[in-house]
Formats: structure tokens, C-alpha cells, sequence
């Protein structure tokens, strides 16, 4: 998978580095200092890296689990998130990460264990709220699972803490890591998706729609929760027909017990990574869209906004509840 | 493809290969035609910092490919063999800098160390030289790093020690490599052209500038509307006839603008 692997000096011995490099016998390896001398620098092409991504395997020592804005939880009263790796297996042409990281190498930090304690010990700071920790932010949660196996790691510690809720945000078909698992109650994998024809053309390496209902129904017939993820809603031709046939092919063989959540979210991005994404890829036809700046973000006006979540939300409700409806509200600023 | 290159012996095989044409007046030695330029450093980080700087000064655009190529030492590889630096590090003060490595070529890659002096004892399975990381350092500041590379050829080891630079020696062993190195320039010039603009936009920009006055803001909103006329499939032949019947800058930008608008959603 990765022809050249960067390793912090200091973790050369480490179990899961020495585990990486075992399974990974004809990568070259690089030893560096800190991670950041590779990952950092200004002047790299994350398109041009993105075609043949590096690995770097890290250590993370600054603050590893952060608070989440008011307006993005699923319910939860404490929210936060947290990132074992930087950058994903996938190539979205609307991902955030493309406009905030210098380099789409992967990197991985490989002291989980730092990860569980400070998630310990900040779910046990309010432990009468359950607190909510999201995995997928700057990574897809489960893409990468052969490479890492941090979900392998992460289930057995939620497993023993009933108030520390795990959410896992994919576009992976890659399960087998809980489909060998008992299902947990305070585990949530989260699928995103866009309509198929938006798929096909902006979500480069990604399983099909098709494939990834059909996934996401074999673990909800396991017993684990699922969460659907419509984020970023992006404005295209037919959408009506397209985000319908979308959200009611989701729902069709999706037992309702099964669903813990859904989430609608409109596209935005902060001004600098819309421009930087753009400077990237000026030839896609997304950033070619109509968008307009609002506050230090750029999104589809705030009319077609609101229409489009409208739609959105009002197909959804015609298959669950509203109380499990959550829609990520961006900060205005 | 751009080159620094510290010695003539070293350089000749490459001027010869590319058909490269000495250039007067300049300060270092420079050669090149219309696809290539070369420029002979001399020895050290501080000749090279300042002929790679003096070369990027040349460049038309920051889209350009640089390579420093030459001799090293080797603690592990071969007499003869040509590498890649995959790091490149700084005895003192200790520093390191990380060419990406993104070709697809069946060249080994390997860490490379400059000193100030010669290394005489080798004592990492990496390449030694006394350039590589002032190179790499200057070009950084401009260039895109994964278009910034170090080719070495290794010319001593622990087995075959330096005795004396010997440049007859150095210049065979380039030519050894001549066909090697030309294949990865065609590699990384190729991925140098992945992020040219497309020619026919880049003529069209170019004419429709030198037919009406663009200020400075409303030279960047055309070059984008032009991108978003490719990116969104307007026919070139639609472009051209907008742009003959506007008459000044600001009607070019409002009539494109317009023609686009209806193009923005997704398809």
C-alpha cells in the first residue's frame, strides 16, 4: 500500500511500529526527528501527494481530545472529537482536509493509549452526562483499519464505559472489525453520503452507494447502531429526484431500531481552504459552483441553503422521528 | 528540466545528452536550450545556495522542475549506482529536509548527508556530499518541494575510499547514467506538467489581454472565469465569440460571467 514509510526515531521500537514495518517488509523506511518536519512544510502539492501517499507513523503529544462547536452533536450534552490519524484513504473533492493540511501523507499516531486515557479522563469529569467522542473528523474511521487497527483497539476500552460514547464516521465497506465484534450501545458508525451520480464524480476511491448500503445493513442486522451522515449536502441538477432516491434507498431495508441518528449538513468551508482547494483543482467543476462568503466561510447562498436542507429534512422525516434528526447549524460569524 | 550541477565533469554528460548552449554573461556557467538550463555551481553549500538562487531567478514560472545532480560518497550502495535523496540532512547545525517521493521509478532512494569537508569515514548506509541540502533549502523557497529533486551517483565507498577528485572519473560515471537519469527527468516533468495550466486557455488569456486593458483584479477574475468556462464544459468557440463581440475588460467579465451562471450546478 505505501512505498515509503516516515517514522519518528524515538518510536522506531514501538509494539504497533514494529508491527506496521513487519507488515510492510518493502517500504522504505525514513527516520525523522518529529513529524512535523515532514508533514508541516509549506511549498507541498497535497494533489500531487494525494496520487501516492506516504505513511508517517507518529507520536501525538500535544492535547488529543478537543471540544466540538455547540451546534455539530447527535444529542449528546458533552461533545468532542479526537484524530489517531490525519488524512484519508479517500479523495473527496469537497473534503476540508485538502484546504487545511500542507501534505495528504497519512499520518498515524500510534500512542492510542494517550488517546483512551484523556478520553478516561474527560468523560469522567461530568460522568452523570454521558460524553461524546468523534473519531472521524480529520480521518476516515474505518478505511484504514488493516493498516492501524484503532477501532480494534477503541472497542474493547468503550466497552467497559458506559458513559463515553464512540462515534465512527466512514465511508468504508471495511466492517469485519465489527462484525467480529459483540455490538456495543454506545458505539455509532456513521455513514456519509452524497447522491450516486455525485459519488461517482466527486468522491474518488470511494465504494459505491450501493455498496456501502449494503454493508451498512449487514451491521445494523448485527445490532450495531447506525448513523447516517448527509454531510455535505451539495446543491446539483435534480436534486429532489437524487436526494430522494438517495434517502429512501437508505432507509429501505434499514431497520428503524437500528437507526441512531441522522445528520444533514450544508456544504461550508472557512475561506482559506475553499481558496486553497480551488487553487488545486481549478478545473473542478465544484468549485465553480455558486457560492457566496459568508462571515470567514464560503457556502451556497443562504437561501439555497435553506431550501436544500429543507428537502432534505423533510424526506428524511418521512422515515423516522424527528428527535433523532440533528442538523449540523454552521457557526455564523 | 532545470539543473544544478557542481562541477563541469560532472555537467558534461548532461549538456552533451540535451544538445545545451552555453549562455554569456552570467555569472555562474550556464547552459541550456529551449526545455532545459544548467548551471554549474562549483563545490560547496555556499556556491550552490547562490547558483540555485541565480537559477531560479531564470525560471519563467514556479512550474518548473529542479534537480541537483552529481557525485557522493556511499556507506552502502555501489560504485556507479544513482540514487535518489529521500533525505537530505545538515551535519551542523543538525537539520533535515524530506524531497518528496512520488515517481514511480525503480531507482533506489536513500538519505543523503552534506558536509563542509569530504566524508572519509562513512559511517551511515547513506550518501555523503557538500550540496544537496543548501539546494534544497534555496529551491523550497520557491518551488513546489515534490518538484525539487537530488540525484546522486555514488563515486566512493568504504570499499573504493576517495583518494583524489578525479574528473575523468566523475564525468564516466554520469555518462553511465545518462539514460537513467534522463528517464526520471521525464517522470518528474511530466508531473510538472500536471498542474500546467491547459495551453489553449493559457493562449487565450494571453490574446485576450493583449486586445483589451485588464487591470490587475480584473486580469485574476478572467483567469478564473476562464477555468470555470473549461471546468464546467463552455465550448472554446463559444468563449471566442463572447470575447469578439464585447469590447473592453469589464464587458469580457460581465458577458462570461453570465454565460456561466446557469452552468454552476452540478451535474
Amino acid at each position: 500500500m505505501t512505498e515509503f514509510i516516515y517514522f519518528e526515531e524515538q518510536i522506531e521500537d514501538h509494539p504497533r511500529a514494529i508491527e506496521i514495518f513487519r507488515r510492510y517488509p518493502r517500504a522504505t523506511r525514513i527516520p525523522c526527528g518529529h513529524y512535523k518536519e515532514i508533514f508541516n512544510p509549506n511549498g507541498q502539492n497535497f494533489r500531487l501527494q494525494k496520487k501516492k501517499p506516504a505513511l508517517i507513523l507518529a507520536q501525538n503529544r500535544g492535547k488529543l481530545v478537543h471540544s466540538v462547536p455547540s451546534t455539530y452533536g447527535i444529542g449528546g450534552k458533552r461533545n468532542f472529537y479526537f484524530s489517531h490519524m490525519l488524512n484519508c484513504l479517500y479523495d473527496c473533492r469537497y473534503c476540508f482536509l485538502q484546504g487545511m493540511y500542507p501534505s495528504a501523507h497519512y499520518l498515524l499516531f500510534i500512542n492510542f493509549e494517550d488517546f483512551f486515557r484523556e478520553i478516561g479522563v474527560v468523560s469522567e469529569q461530568n460522568p452523570n452526562d454521558g460524553s461524546w467522542f468523534f473519531s472521524g473528523y480529520d480521518c476516515d474511521s474505518l478505511a484504514l483499519e488493516n493498516l492501524t487497527g484503532f477501532v480494534a483497539s477503541a472497542l474493547p476500552f468503550f466497552a467497559n464505559r458506559s458513559n463515553a460514547f464512540l462515534e465512527l464516521r466512514t465511508k468504508s465497506i471495511n466492517l469485519k472489525t465489527l462484525a467480529k465484534t459483540e455490538p456495543l450501545p454506545n458505539v455509532v458508525t456513521a455513514f456519509s453520503f452524497t447522491p450516486a451520480e455525485i459519488s461517482e464524480s466527486l468522491e474518488k476511491g470511494v465504494p459505491s452507494v450501493h455498496a456501502r448500503i449494503r454493508a451498512m445493513n449487514k451491521l445494523a442486522e448485527q445490532g450495531w447502531l447506525i448513523g447516517l451522515r448527509l454531510d455535505p449536502i451539495l446543491d446539483c441538477q435534480d436534486f429532489d429526484k437524487r436526494y430522494g432516491k438517495l434517502i429512501d434507498d437508505l432507509f429501505s431495508k434499514l431497520p428503524e431500531n437500528a437507526v441512531h441518528s441522522v445528520s444533514l449538513g450544508p456544504f461550508r468551508l472557512p475561506d482559506p481552504f475553499f481558496k486553497r482547494m480551488e487553487r488545486l483543482y481549478p478545473e473542478e467543476a465544484l468549485f465553480a459552483g455558486d457560492f457566496e462568503k459568508r462571515g470567514r466561510s464560503v457556502s451556497y447562498g443562504k437561501e439555497v441553503e435553506r431550501e436544500r436542507i429543507g428537502i432534505c429534512r423533510d424526506l428524511v422525516l418521512r422515515h423516522m422521528p424527528k428527535e433523532k434528526l440533528f442538523i449540523c447549524e454552521p457557526m455564523e460569524e | 528540466m532545470n539543473f544544478v550541477v557542481a562541477l563541469q565533469a560532472e555537467a558534461c554528460p548532461l549538456i552533451d545528452h540535451y544538445g545545451l548552449k552555453r549562455s554569456s554573461g552570467s555569472p555562474f556557467r550556464t547552459f541550456e536550450n529551449q526545455n532545459h538550463r544548467l548551471v554549474i555551481s562549483g563545490i560547496g553549500t555556499i556556491r550552490c545556495a547562490a547558483a540555485t538562487g541565480y537559477l531560479l531567478g531564470l525560471l519563467p514560472s514556479r512550474n518548473e522542475g529542479l534537480v541537483n545532480l552529481g557525485i557522493a560518497g556511499h556507506g552502502q550502495l555501489e560504485k556507479g549506482s544513482l540514487f535518489i535523496a529521500n533525505r537530505v540532512s545538515l551535519d551542523s547545525p543538525k537539520k533535515s529536509l524530506y524531497p518528496p517521493q512520488l515517481l514511480k521509478t525503480s531507482l533506489p532512494t536513500s538519505g543523503l548527508r552534506t558536509s563542509h569537508r569530504p566524508e572519509e569515514q562513512y559511517p551511515e548506509p547513506i550518501g555523503y556530499d557538500m550540496e544537496a541540502y543548501a539546494f534544497c533549502s534555496i529551491a523550497h523557497q520557491w518551488l513546489t518541494r515534490e518538484f525539487v529533486q537530488v540525484l546522486k551517483i555514488v563515486s566512493d565507498t568504504p570499499a573504493e575510499p576517495l583518494v583524489n577528485f578525479n574528473a575523468k572519473e566523475a564525468q564516466k560515471l554520469v555518462e553511465n547514467q545518462v539514460s537513467a537519469i534522463d528517464e526520471f527527468v521525464h517522470l518528474l516533468q511530466g508531473m510538472v506538467s500536471e498542474l500546467a495550466v491547459p495551453s489553449e486557455l493559457a493562449s487565450l488569456s494571453q490574446k485576450t489581454r493583449s486586445l483589451h486593458h485588464f487591470t490587475a483584479t480584473q486580469s485574476l477574475q478572467l483567469e478564473k472565469l476562464f477555468m470555470h468556462a473549461r471546468s464546467l464544459d463552455l465550448p472554446m468557440e463559444e468563449m471566442e465569440a463572447l470575447l469578439n463581440r464585447s469590447s473592453n475588460a469589464r464587458e469580457i467579465i460581465h458577458a462570461l460571467d453570465q454565460k456561466l451562471s446557469p452552468r454552476r450546478s452540478l451535474s
